[in-house]
């Protein structure tokens, strides 16, 4: 027998199959089918047709994101009590909203929890009282069912009511996420086939349910991704994002 | 010129094998999942094989009984005489042709025929019939299918041509009569007569009731306390990651993990239907609430699917210590939306004793429609040597067993009671009777309480009273209680 033959006949027949394979790899992902604004707009007219309407433009993006690692950071209600007894109040009658929010922001900033994290979200006034809310935000993206609220009458924080989850890091990989139409779609399963939903904003949150689980009081957890969609005046549904 | 060319043909080798296994990877690509990242060697060569028991092994009677005839009884382990392979081979060699009838007959006359010197094969949980005989490879014979389930199985000299068989689920009794004497079983039996003490008796013959329950009525061991260490007493090593991972696969980053104040470890996946809960104390949790595609497996299927994925998710032993070996202790059909399934609770022996634990079970894993549900493992070892130590120390006599009873009927009656036995009305004499006709096996082993003051990892000789449902344990040597547990608490 001709080895040498034989081996070039060999290396020519594995070279073609290895080419062959190599273009069909490439022609596969490069073919990722419809583009993602085409299935956005097919996406939506499915929704409209499901009586599911959308104000504003949904998120383009939606990127590979690791998990966040949290702790549980509980007050001390003792240290707090303390806290608010120590503060003077304002002899003024009247105290702006800018005053307000100062004053706050000095109150955690003495009781230790005032950091980055700690984002204005809305504020309430009734009367002399003013309700300033928090929410957590890591890096831009809101860390869900984490807040504080103070209640501030007079220029003084009267009351705090706080569940902050303290992020600790990212995991160490990352993991594709839902675009926001898919998780419409997820919102369109378990809608009721007559009510019409108006969607009024969707947004990439860490979330993660406490409900989840019982037993002993949770000293760690772990926020994943998820889609907060906020739908007729305020009622929210979160879809988990990852894709499996 | 000529220098060259002497390098072509290593060169074309060496082409030759690249391109060999550039093929193989594009392939690999193709066939597997396509991403890049998720390739690893290990994948292609596959995982360490796990060590799993064989279903006869686990499949052992929980006590065989041997009436050496005028009262007399001797209980045999597991292994002796391989008593056990003796009556299968038996079963197995049975010919249709030659068997007459397989016919129904009453307690009474089962417990006649007994009164001869017989042997018992007892069973603390029902065998369904046909995935039984199909399992051993047993011939169909006409007529056995009117058996529902197979509890005890039976031979007595008195009707030496019978095999007798009891239905606990049906509490009916059976014998399957052939045409010849079974002389193998008349053997055995003249075999144990002539090498074993008579050394139990009756509770009945003690106590002056109906209790048909033996009992030992001396023993000498030198059975100590046993130091022993729970398999994972540090959550925070790779033993424990590499034990979830085998539940959530080998990345971690997207199971959620929480950390409870007490030191408990929790993995969950997605919205909680897979839960991995490890306790500070070693104790492990899985449920799975994912719907099962499979479909529904007979008794056999159900156990084969735990033995395998007990031995791919922390083995059928520990890390550390001495071997054990695994036996089904309990089993029983369960249903969970309308798919059926089997729970299995795996008792462990330290040669020749059981390991028993309060409250809780060493292995136990519930099959449903061939997807394990649930699992519960709290395994300890003990280390060989603290074992054999105990062989070198003076035998003691172990308290009566007539006596254990009679000194803690109000407390078993006490235990029964939370279990939704009625003993009102009774007391002295009258709840004796009625707790020591309750009582199915009584027999040594050792036990992990719960809580003991000072000996937290601490296995105690022990008297094991079982009644059924539930496990109750008494100081070997002082009767002492050491605590229960319900075999099928949720």
């Amino acid at each position: 027998m001709d080895w040498t033959k034989a081996k070039t006949i060999l290396i020519v027949a594995l070279l073609i199959t290895n080419i062959f394979l190599l273009c069909l790899y490439f022609s596969m992902k490069t073919d990722n089918g419809p583009t993602e604004e085409r299935l956005q707009a097919e996406t939506i007219a499915l929704l409209e047709e499901k009586q599911i309407y959308i104000r504003g433009n949904l998120p383009d993006e939606h990127q590979k994101m690791p998990v966040l690692i949290v702790e549980y950071d509980r007050l001390d209600p003792e240290y707090i009590s303390q806290k608010i007894d120590e503060q003077k109040p304002s002899d003024e009658e009247y105290v702006s909203r800018e005053e307000v929010l100062k004053k706050t922001e000095e109150f955690l900033k003495d009781c230790g929890l005032w950091n980055k994290n700690v984002v204005l979200n809305k504020v309430e006034q009734n009367e002399d009282t003013f309700i300033v809310s928090y929410r957590n935000e890591y890096e831009g993206i809101p860390i869900e069912d984490s807040y504080i609220i103070c209640t501030v009458r007079k220029g003084a924080v009267k009351e705090i009511d706080r569940f902050w989850l303290k992020p600790v890091g990212y995991g160490k990989s990352k993991k594709a996420t839902l675009s926001a139409s898919a998780a419409l779609i997820d919102l369109m399963r378990s809608k009721n086939e007559r009510d019409a939903i108006l969607v009024e904003d969707i947004k990439m949150v860490y979330w993660l349910d406490p409900s989840d689980y019982e037993g002993e009081t949770a000293v760690s957890d772990t926020a994943l991704p998820a889609w907060r969609i906020t739908y007729n005046e305020g009622q929210i549904k979160h879809v988990p994002a990852y894709s499996d | 010129m000529g220098k060259p060319k002497q390098y072509i043909e290593p060169v074309k080798n060496l082409i030759l094998v690249v391109l060999f296994f550039t093929t193989m990877l594009l392939l690999y690509f193709f066939w597997g999942n396509p991403v890049l990242n998720s390739f690893k060697i290990s994948d292609l060569i596959g995982d360490e094989a796990v060590e799993v028991p064989s279903y006869q092994s686990v499949t052992q009677p929980g006590r065989i009984v041997v009436h050496l005839g005028g009262g007399s009884y001797t209980v045999l382990e597991e292994e002796d005489f391989n008593a056990w392979q003796k009556y299968i081979e038996l079963l197995q060699g049975l010919n249709p042709a030659e068997v007459l009838s397989v016919e129904e007959i009453t307690a009474e006359q089962f417990d006649k025929i007994m009164e001869f010197r017989s042997i018992v094969y007892r069973f603390y949980y029902d065998l369904p019939q046909e995935a039984f005989l199909k399992r051993y490879s047993i011939k169909d014979i006409h007529g056995i299918d009117q058996i529902g389930e197979f509890s005890n199985f039976g031979f007595s000299s008195g009707s030496p041509e019978s095999l007798f068989i009891y239905d606990g689920s049906k509490n009916k009794y059976y014998r399957i009569v052939s045409a010849k004497a079974h002389e193998e079983m008349d053997k055995l039996l003249s075999l144990v007569e002539s090498s074993s003490n008579a050394n139990y008796r009756r509770i009945g013959d003690l106590t002056g009731t109906a209790n048909r329950t033996v009992i030992p009525i001396f023993l000498s061991t030198n059975m100590s306390e046993l130091k022993c260490f729970p398999e994972f007493e540090d959550l925070n090593t790779i033993a424990v990651k590499e034990f979830a991972q085998t539940f959530f696969g080998e990345s971690l980053d997207f199971v959620r993990q929480i950390h409870g104040s007490k030191g408990t470890h929790i993995y969950m996946y997605g919205y909680g239907e897979k839960v991995l809960t490890i306790s500070a104390s070693g104790k492990v949790e899985y449920k799975n609430k994912e719907t099962s595609q499979s479909s529904q497996q007979s008794y056999f299927e159900a156990l084969d699917t735990a033995l395998q994925f007990v031995a791919a998710h922390g083995g059928w032993q520990t890390e550390e210590g001495m071997e054990m070996s695994p036996y089904v202790r309990f089993a029983k059909a369960v249903e969970n939306n309308k798919q059926k399934g089997y729970r299995i609770i795996f008792g462990m022996r330290l040669r020749p004793e059981s390991l028993y634990l309060e409250s809780s079970h060493s292995v136990m894993v519930e099959v449903i429609h061939g997807q394990v549900t649930q699992y519960l493992r709290d395994m300890v070892y003990v280390e060989e040597p603290e074992y054999l130590k105990q062989e070198g120390t003076a035998k003691r006599e172990a308290f009566s067993v007539i006596n254990m009873i009679a000194h803690n009927y109000t407390y078993i009656a006490s235990v029964l009671s939370e279990s939704g036995y009625d003993f009102s009305g009774l007391e002295g004499e009258a709840l004796f009777d009625a707790v020591s006709d309750l009582v199915v096996f009584v027999k040594a082993g050792y036990v992990k309480p719960e809580y003991a003051e000072n000996k937290e990892n601490v296995l105690f000789p022990a008297w094991i009273v079982n009644t059924g449902s539930t496990l109750i344990y008494f100081d070997l040597y002082s009767a002492e209680p050491l605590g229960h547990t319900d075999l099928w608490e949720e």
